[in-house]
């Protein structure tokens, strides 16, 4: 099938799944008053002194919206990340994780809550060691005057070694009757934290960043061809990759920073991707966003529609992760032939 | 013409790879650099390709010093035929082969010239029929032709082929070298480091030889390949006789 023609499906499909989800919940709501609803918003009507409207209104807009929109925005940074990731250090093996910057991700954050009452703190504190976990990485691959693939990869396993000893130490620290649980929770990754707020500061940063990285399919192809390969055919293999590394850094905390730690998706969702679409980065990016983004939504949308009480997203995506992809390695042969 | 002038190098302090390595090239040679394992073949290719810094010297590609120009610029002038190269993501022939027309367009999807550019360096090379497979399913020497379909489509003058025919059998290494020897005919400059002299002669064109980091001779092939050149490269004996045509 054409390669354009399976992007602009799975846009539609990703249009189509973030609108059931509006209406999946376990609040009640028909069409028509969502219609009424929004069209009164629209004109501007004021709809305080009607109680199920405005009861709709602020679950819709305040509790749905936000989280839908997060789960989209952690699902194509977090796959679009491993796509780079994986085409940079020319290795189907890797994910996010490998720089480093989940753990310095994950250690932020609970450091921040160690230190902090305020939520705000908490998410800048994630971000910050997230950046600074790849950062260390690269400062490490540095040491040796390199930016080969080898010594960065070393790199970021001990910098993540790192901050997964410090993590380990916070929650030595942290009290157990609340800091520690609090912390577990997180690290298990879940959307009930994103707010609007979360979702403006993090979100669309991420959002507009994800978009532009899907333009970096031609030199990410030529730079996985190899170092010399690349440089002879007009790419500065080694600030590419560089600067590759950093805006994946960048979307990947911002990730962590809306949704905790969930795994699977930066690893997966780009072979899932590939399998539909082939290994060409130029659509692989944008695919692997997509696919990202309809994947965590449909896990979200599970999590908080099935189970009655809030079943972490990190769990989910793993579990039903399993019988996704062995469906779809049993039915695409692209990819991997 | 490309000018190598007086180029020596290090990997570490005190043992020279490369030493006071100059010689000419005029536009449109076949230019064969012959030599031992180690001799310092490889990283020469790489310093006139700009992809390494030399200790010392320069070189210059019509009076323009290599490793000045950024490597859009590079690309344009030069292209490379690595050997026995892998990828470890199964490409289609055809994306491989386009890769070669992204030289200062980056940012820029490939347009139609592009794409019969790409068409005709598979059709000069008689591979258009690989075209829609995956790169990394193809045999050694199937690989090897795309990458110089795909240095064919990046247009530049200069190639510069490592080890052209490892990995291929001894058909598809004369089918090869034929190649070489027709594009050669559209006044494209050939630098190719090689370990099999009687390619050399096939070749025809000009040898340098290459022992310890430093040129043992220079020249045309019937000048500097002789036997006893050759017994001081490889320490046996070869003895030229010619070939009944």
């Amino acid at each position: 099938m054409n390669r354009r023609l399976i992007i602009i499906i799975s846009l539609a499909v990703l249009l189509i799944s973030a609108a059931f989800a509006f209406c999946a919940g376990r609040y009640e709501m028909n069409a028509g008053e969502v219609f009424e609803m929004l069209s009164a918003v629209i004109s501007g009507k004021d709809i305080s002194d009607n109680a199920s409207l405005s009861n709709l209104k602020l679950v819709i807009f305040e509790i749905r919206l936000p989280r839908i929109a997060a789960a989209l925005f952690v699902g194509s940074s977090l796959a679009i990340a491993g796509a780079l990731m994986q085409g940079v250090f020319v290795n189907p093996l890797v994910s996010p994780k490998i720089m480093g910057v989940l753990s310095g991700a994950s250690f932020g954050a609970a450091l921040g809550m160690l230190c902090f009452t305020s939520w705000v703190f908490v998410q800048l504190s994630s971000f910050a060691f997230g950046m600074l976990g790849a950062l260390l990485a690269l400062l490490i691959s540095r040491i040796y005057k390199s930016t080969s693939v080898l010594l960065l990869v070393l790199g970021g396993m001990i910098s993540g070694a790192f901050f997964d000893a410090l993590l380990s130490f916070v929650k030595l620290v942290a009290d157990p009757n609340d800091q520690l649980a609090a912390i577990i929770f997180w690290l298990m990754g879940s959307l009930a934290i994103a707010d609007n707020a979360t979702v403006l500061f993090a979100g669309i940063p991420a959002f507009i960043v994800t978009v532009g990285l899907c333009f970096f399919g031609k030199a990410l192809n030529v730079l996985s061809m190899g170092d010399d390969e690349a440089m002879t055919m007009g790419l500065n293999a080694g600030r590419m990759r560089i600067i590759i590394l950093l805006l994946a850094t960048f979307v990947s905390s911002l990730a962590v920073v809306m949704a905790g730690n969930i795994g699977w998706v930066g690893l997966i969702i780009p072979h899932i991707a590939r399998m539909t679409i082939g290994p060409d980065n130029r659509y692989l990016l944008p695919l692997s966003a997509i696919f990202g983004g309809i994947f965590l939504l449909a896990a979200d949308t599970v999590t908080r529609t099935v189970f009655t009480s809030e079943i972490p997203l990190g769990i989910i995506t793993s579990i039903i992760g399993l019988p996704v992809f062995a469906f779809i390695l049993k039915n695409t042969h692209k990819g991997w032939k | 013409m490309i000018n190598v002038d007086n180029i020596s190098y290090s990997y570490s302090a005190g043992r020279d790879v490369l030493k006071n390595v100059s010689f000419k090239i005029n536009g449109g040679d076949i230019v064969s650099i012959l030599g031992p394992n180690g001799c310092g073949k490889s990283t020469l290719m790489k310093i006139m390709m700009g992809l390494i810094k030399p200790k010392s010297g320069k070189v210059e590609i019509d009076g323009r010093s290599v490793h000045a120009m950024n490597r859009a610029e590079a690309a344009r002038v030069l292209c490379y035929v690595p050997q026995n190269h892998i990828s470890v993501f199964p490409y289609l022939v055809r994306d491989v082969v386009l890769m070669g027309t992204s030289a200062g367009k980056m940012w820029s999807s490939y347009g139609k010239h592009d794409f019969l550019q790409a068409e005709e360096s598979l059709e000069a090379l008689k591979i258009s029929h690989l075209a829609d497979r995956a790169y990394s399913a193809l045999s050694g020497g199937e690989r090897q032709l795309v990458l110089v379909a795909r240095a064919i489509a990046q247009k530049s003058k200069i190639f510069f082929i490592d080890e052209p025919v490892s990995g291929l059998d001894y058909g598809n290494q004369y089918r090869l070298m034929d190649q070489i020897l027709e594009l050669s005919k559209n006044k494209l400059t050939f630098i190719i480091t090689t370990h099999h002299p009687d390619h050399v002669f096939y070749l025809s064109g000009r040898a340098v030889l290459m022992k310890n980091g430093s040129v043992l001779k220079c020249g045309s092939v019937e000048e500097a390949v002789t036997s006893e050149s050759l017994y001081e490269l490889y320490g046996r004996y070869i003895k030229k006789c010619g070939l009944a045509s």
